[in-house]
């Protein structure tokens, strides 16, 4: 054992260690967000990724079209042939009219806030000890992303940008206790912090926190993003009230909030790379 | 060449494929909705591999393994802070120095490496992320860390034997 410890193989591990860390932390200091090493290794693993990923997801719409087609043909014999044929057709008829609604919802967004400018991206990967705090999108700063842009689908908000590669990106979801985001109720306009709760996120849902004790939100209200700190627009739909939490020995109250979006089945984003009166942490 | 836990010279070129093998199981546990979640989580193949790799090749074959395995882990990990990198050396070098000064040589040494390995690597995590990081509480350790540990611990089975047929280990 002794010799492992002076070994060049340990003394390698040690010293290599030591510089990356050395390095990221310095470049933390300076601004970066994103270490080097992960930057490079993030370069050539991520296009792999996304392949998989696509392969990944047509294999489950080719299983569900199959289940589809079986289905018509246990009840009409004579169409089975005409249904296997059309069964390619129908795939990429899937993928397109996917594709589609995707962008036709992303069109709306976009009459709504004429100032907004979008990127689109792909999940492709996720922190595997990560219980949808983070996963990992393939488009990067060369795609014009930077370092908290906000991410939304059609649906709402989706989290921000924590990490920005050159070809890849890190998102924090609203799930994670270390995202903050400034909310309101739709209907009262009463504002609060909506964040991450690892009690919560069991339930995929969040907390929305300081209301005021005299608060009139109500279960099933829309929360929205207030906008305050420039870091998300305002107005985007984060989830409705579930449930609302009285402390007595508190003088604010606070409300669980269910998030508009299933992060279960997230596979496609939009990164808003410009908005009006964007700014906030820099 | 090195020389293996059972005395034989393992071959660099099994190190390659056990690379490559490596590589695809990152790919896996990485890729949302490709593993069936139990309980909201999902297992960390990198750990079985580098007990397995600990009973099978020793500590220099871990050890050196742990530093790859962490360097790709950090890509998919915010903040990036070369927590993967230190934990995975660490844990890979951890197993091989037990390996060889337990004479650990069977499957179910592996076994209690891979244990080992994930209560270590997941309290490391709790303790940076969520309490460190976030301001959490235990229940985040309980409700998500100890099932994420037994299903990691559960992929030993296929993974040692995967490992031991590649690196050619008849002991």
């Amino acid at each position: 054992m002794k010799q492992f410890f002076t070994s060049r193989v340990f003394k390698f591990l040690v010293s290599a260690v030591a510089v990356l860390v050395a390095i990221t932390v310095a470049l933390g200091f300076i601004g970066y967000k994103i270490s080097p090493q992960s930057n490079l290794i993030g370069m050539v693993i991520t296009p792999v990724q996304v392949v998989i990923t696509k392969a990944s997801s047509s294999v489950e719409r080719f299983l569900l079209a199959v289940a589809r087609t079986e289905q018509l043909e246990e009840e009409n014999n004579r169409l089975r042939e005409q249904l296997s044929s059309a069964r390619s057709d129908l795939i990429d008829l899937d993928k397109y009219k996917s594709q589609n609604e995707f962008y036709g919802q992303f069109l709306q967004i976009k009459e709504e806030h004429p100032d907004f400018l979008f990127s689109p991206a792909t999940v492709v990967s996720a922190d595997a000890a990560a219980t949808y705090d983070s996963f990992v999108i393939d488009s990067g700063s060369s795609a014009g992303i930077a370092l908290h842009d906000p991410v939304i689908t059609a649906e709402g908000l989706v989290g921000y940008i924590s990490e920005v590669g050159d070809t890849f990106s890190t998102v924090t979801t609203i799930l994670s206790p270390s995202l903050s985001v400034g909310s309101m109720d739709s209907r009262t306009r009463e504002t609060g912090v909506l964040s991450g709760d690892s009690v919560l996120l069991k339930d995929k849902m969040c907390r929305l926190s300081y209301l005021s004790r005299s608060s009139t939100v109500a279960i099933g209200d829309y929360i929205i993003t207030s906008g305050s700190g420039n870091v998300f627009p305002q107005g985007l739909i984060i989830g409705t009230i579930d449930h609302i939490d009285k402390d007595d020995s508190s003088i604010t109250i606070s409300a669980s909030i269910k998030p508009i979006i299933d992060f279960s089945e997230i596979s496609q984003v939009m990164v808003i790379t410009q908005f009006s009166g964007q700014g906030g942490l820099k | 060449m090195s020389k293996s836990m059972y005395g034989k010279k393992i071959k660099p070129f099994r190190y390659v494929i056990l690379s490559v093998v490596m590589l695809l199981l990152f790919l896996w546990q990485s890729t949302p909705r490709l593993l069936p979640e139990i309980l909201g989580v999902t297992p960390i193949f990198m750990l079985p591999l580098l007990a397995s790799v600990g009973v099978m090749a020793g500590e220099y074959a871990s050890g050196l393994f742990g530093f790859f395995i962490g360097l790709l882990m950090d890509v998919y990990v915010t903040p990036s802070i070369c927590f993967n990198l230190i934990a995975m050396t660490v844990i890979g070098i951890l197993c091989g120095l037990l390996a060889r000064a337990l004479k650990f040589k069977s499957f179910f040494s592996a076994l209690v490496l891979c244990v080992i390995s994930s209560v270590i690597y997941y309290l490391a995590y709790w303790l940076v992320y969520r309490v460190i990081l976030s301001g959490d509480t235990a229940y985040y350790l309980l409700s998500y860390s100890l099932p994420a540990l037994i299903y990691t611990t559960l992929t030993i089975i296929p993974i040692f034997f995967i490992v031991k047929l590649i690196l050619n280990n008849k002991g």
